[in-house]
């Protein structure tokens, strides 16, 4: 029976493996690298959907040809014995647990989600490699607060608060309905009136409530439900775990790396800070981004995109709700 | 009728002195829980929570502002799931020396 491990090192060289499973490489793209190359920038995974990953994004597509090399050369069966006497199979994924997940299940999962189970089974490999390299992430796309308010591009955290408003009104398209309210500002026909086109608000200012939704909705809603959601909307990024210093890793990554672009940066006046992002493309981007957020402390409903959100300008226990960050 | 098979542990309260502070999720239950005698400390209250996949329940301390805040935001759970389908309240609780403070994120 071959060994996976070989066979990786044979297409990305020496591995300095960190498991049984998984290991820093030499990035098969470094020389596409625009900034500079650290030692646990590249890893490698043969688990479930044997991946190269790189926190560079230059080397995508050299990326991409090792990625499809090492699939097909690990795509014959094998077994690797891990300490404990457990025989991981080609497909089978380790858990950060260390239990075993049988490809069986994943094969399983897929019919039940109704879900390819090849895809499916990145989404597995996905969320094990996103524990795996947390840590590096969380290192090299360190984003402290006090960061972010000195990079933002244009200084809006001191300005007041109808400016803040209306700064952040100027992120939607002219033609959007937007809802701002409190969290029971919704359901019943007489909260139409927390459901206005942008001109409106402008006029009106922070004082309907310290909500919003990164979902614009149709005229004539009177219910923030998804089915009225009108499709034009945000993925706010928000995590109850990570504290303020913490979350600006997952804002880089994002918009770095993954290039999600990211429009603005609210500080809520509690715990959190919300990114406010452009949405993913797809519901496949949608599935794999959902399970990488999840593993990096965010909350998976902020996928509902009626999710209520706390809107900028508006006070909160004496604090104001406020942009620290704006792109444009 | 949906029959739910599972194996429910029930933690301790992880709050214990003045400065603790944990995030908990979702409010989805407050009650009490009978457990072999009806009786003494077989009978207990208890909060359960849920984030993400798992789902949490926890012994409560007999702290009665604790539990009037809880059932709370268990109510504007109730709430807001008949208004908007979907429940929104997570809370975190600071342990004070005041006592027990339940706020949002």
């Amino acid at each position: 029976m071959i060994d996976p491990r070989q066979i990786t090192a044979g297409i990305v060289g020496g591995v300095d493996w960190q498991s049984e499973v998984s290991g820093y490489c030499r990035c098969p793209g470094e020389s596409l690298h625009t900034h500079k190359t650290g030692k646990k920038d590249c890893r490698v995974c043969v688990d479930g959907a044997p991946t190269i990953y790189c926190f560079h994004s230059s080397c995508a597509a050299e990326v991409g040809e090792a990625n499809k090399r090492l699939r097909r050369e690990l795509g014959t069966p094998w077994t690797l014995t891990l300490p404990g006497g457990k025989v991981l199979r080609a497909g089978d994924v380790l858990q950060a647990s260390g239990a075993i997940l049988p490809r069986e299940v994943v094969l399983a999962r897929a019919k039940a989600e109704g879900r390819n189970p090849g895809e499916q089974l990145i989404l597995e490999t996905l969320v094990a490699m996103a524990g795996r390299f947390k840590p590096e992430l969380f290192e090299k796309f360190h984003w402290p607060f006090a960061q972010i308010l000195e990079d933002s591009p244009l200084l809006v955290a001191n300005r007041d608060p109808d400016d803040q408003f209306r700064t952040w009104l100027r992120l939607w398209p002219a033609h959007c309905h937007v809802w701002i309210g409190d969290i029971y500002s919704t359901g019943r026909p007489e909260h139409a009136t927390h459901f206005r086109p942008l001109a409106d608000w402008y006029q009106i200012g922070p004082a309907m409530g310290n909500y919003t939704c990164g979902s614009a909705f149709k005229p004539g809603t009177y219910s923030r439900s998804n089915a009225n959601c009108d499709g034009t909307r945000f993925l706010v990024v928000e995590s109850d775990s990570l504290k303020k210093d913490e979350i600006g890793a997952v804002f880089a990554y994002m918009n770095n790396r993954l290039r999600y672009n990211l429009h603005a940066i609210i500080d809520t006046a509690g715990k959190s800070l919300h990114g406010w992002f452009d949405c993913p493309p797809n519901k496949v981007m949608e599935d794999r981004l959902k399970a990488a957020l999840t593993v990096f402390g965010c909350d998976p409903k902020l996928f509902t995109y009626s999710q209520p959100v706390r809107v900028p300008g508006a006070w909160r226990d004496g604090k104001l709700q406020r942009i620290v960050w704006l792109k444009h | 009728m949906n029959v739910i098979e599972q194996k429910l542990v029930v933690k301790d309260w992880p709050l214990k002195k003045p400065g603790d502070e944990l995030f908990f999720g979702y409010v989805v239950a407050v009650g009490v829980f009978p457990t072999g005698e009806w009786e003494g400390s077989s009978i207990f209250p208890f909060a359960d929570f849920a984030y993400g996949d798992t789902y949490t329940r926890y012994r409560l301390p007999h702290d009665e502002g604790l539990r009037k805040q809880l059932v709370e935001h268990l109510a504007d759970n109730l709430t807001i799931l008949e208004l908007s389908g979907t429940i929104q309240v997570k809370v975190w609780v600071t342990l004070t020396d005041k006592g027990y403070e339940v706020f949002l994120p």
